[in-house]
């Protein structure tokens, strides 16, 4: 397999999987016992811990460092504070939670890309001299 | 004199290095590495600072005399094989690059790799090295850094007083901390958003 498919598969498969677990985690951890604002916080913190334990310790292991980690913060914050606000309204299926985590994953890593693409390349002001 | 708690912090890290980033985040960042390793030139006296467990040697072109350095003797005695297999002449010893034992003017151009993320007075041993390169001698820099974008920025800064003691800080300013230091910078682009770049600059003397 080529580099680039395999940082591609690498980057889906850890923001989906990440979206997953987070969303699955939110969804048995807060109830509707807890109320809107602090579940939404405290799962924002929850998701960003957990999904860095497991897949991050993982799959920034064999992925990439920066480039997992920026869709990788951006995703287990996200679900976290989504799936944990949701949870606190009604009961959700550790399905649809997985569902919806799955899908901010993708969402959050295709964010990445785009956000990376605008400013990749020369720093505009740094110039472009060579040493020679 | 070597700054002893330093030290030990990458004593201590090089035993998880290359599991951390050899298989990810080396083969990733290969190109841009390559690209700013391909300055590298066979008439220049080169010094590449913090070699660690020397992963950068197979992508330095070969036949060229290469001088290094690192804080940390258990990372260089992890490199001593990669040390031995470069095709050229590959020197390495322990300094604290914010005391260099060489003189002033003595090297062409300088290297460094995901160096001063790590570095405890960036501006301090980025002069140092300005002191070591020769007149319009040049400085070419692989780097991790903090970003100024919301929410990178916040959530590095936050996550650097931790990274920190274990390893390197994510929320440095290198790129300001390079012109501080009084290099005049040629180029700095963006290889990963604003928070893996490469920088080139002269010292102006």
């Amino acid at each position: 397999m080529d580099d680039h498919l395999y940082f591609l598969l690498g980057d889906y498969a850890t923001c989906i999987l990440s979206g997953a677990i987070v969303g699955v985690f939110s969804a048995w951890f807060f109830d509707p016992s807890w109320g809107m604002i602090s579940a939404m916080l405290v799962g924002m913190v929850l998701g960003m811990i957990v999904g860095f334990i497991f897949p991050g310790g993982i799959c920034l292991h064999y992925f990439g460092l920066f480039e997992l980690m920026v869709p990788l913060m951006i995703t287990t914050m996200m679900v976290g504070m989504v799936v944990s606000m949701a949870a606190s309204m009604l009961s959700v299926s550790p399905g649809i939670a997985a569902l919806s985590g799955a899908v901010i994953g993708i969402f959050s890593l295709r964010l990445t890309y785009r956000w990376n693409n605008n400013i990749s390349g020369v720093v505009p002001g740094y110039g472009d001299l060579n040493c020679d | 004199m070597i700054d002893i708690k330093n030290q030990n912090k990458w004593d201590r890290f090089s035993f998880g290095y290359d599991l951390m980033v050899a298989a990810g985040a080396e083969k990733r960042w290969k190109p841009a590495k390559l690209s700013v390793f391909s300055a590298m030139k066979k008439d220049k006296k080169i010094l590449f600072m913090a070699l660690g467990t020397g992963l950068d040697i197979e992508l330095f072109p070969p036949n060229l005399e290469i001088t290094a350095i690192d804080i940390s003797p258990k990372m260089l005695e992890r490199a001593k094989d990669r040390i031995a297999a470069y095709e050229g002449d590959l020197k390495a010893s322990i300094m604290d690059v914010h005391d260099l034992e060489f003189e002033d003017n003595s090297f062409d151009q300088v290297f460094t790799a995901c160096t001063f993320c790590s570095v405890p007075n960036p501006v301090n041993g980025l002069k140092s090295l300005k002191r070591v390169l020769k007149p319009g001698g040049e400085l070419h820099m692989f780097e991790h850094m903090g970003s100024s974008h919301f929410p990178m920025n916040v959530m590095m800064k936050a996550m650097s007083p931790l990274s920190s003691m274990i390893g390197p800080a994510m929320d440095r300013d290198t790129v300001g901390n390079v012109e501080k230091s009084g290099f005049k910078i040629l180029r700095v682009e963006n290889i990963y958003m604003d928070v893996v770049r490469t920088i080139s600059a002269v010292a102006e003397k």
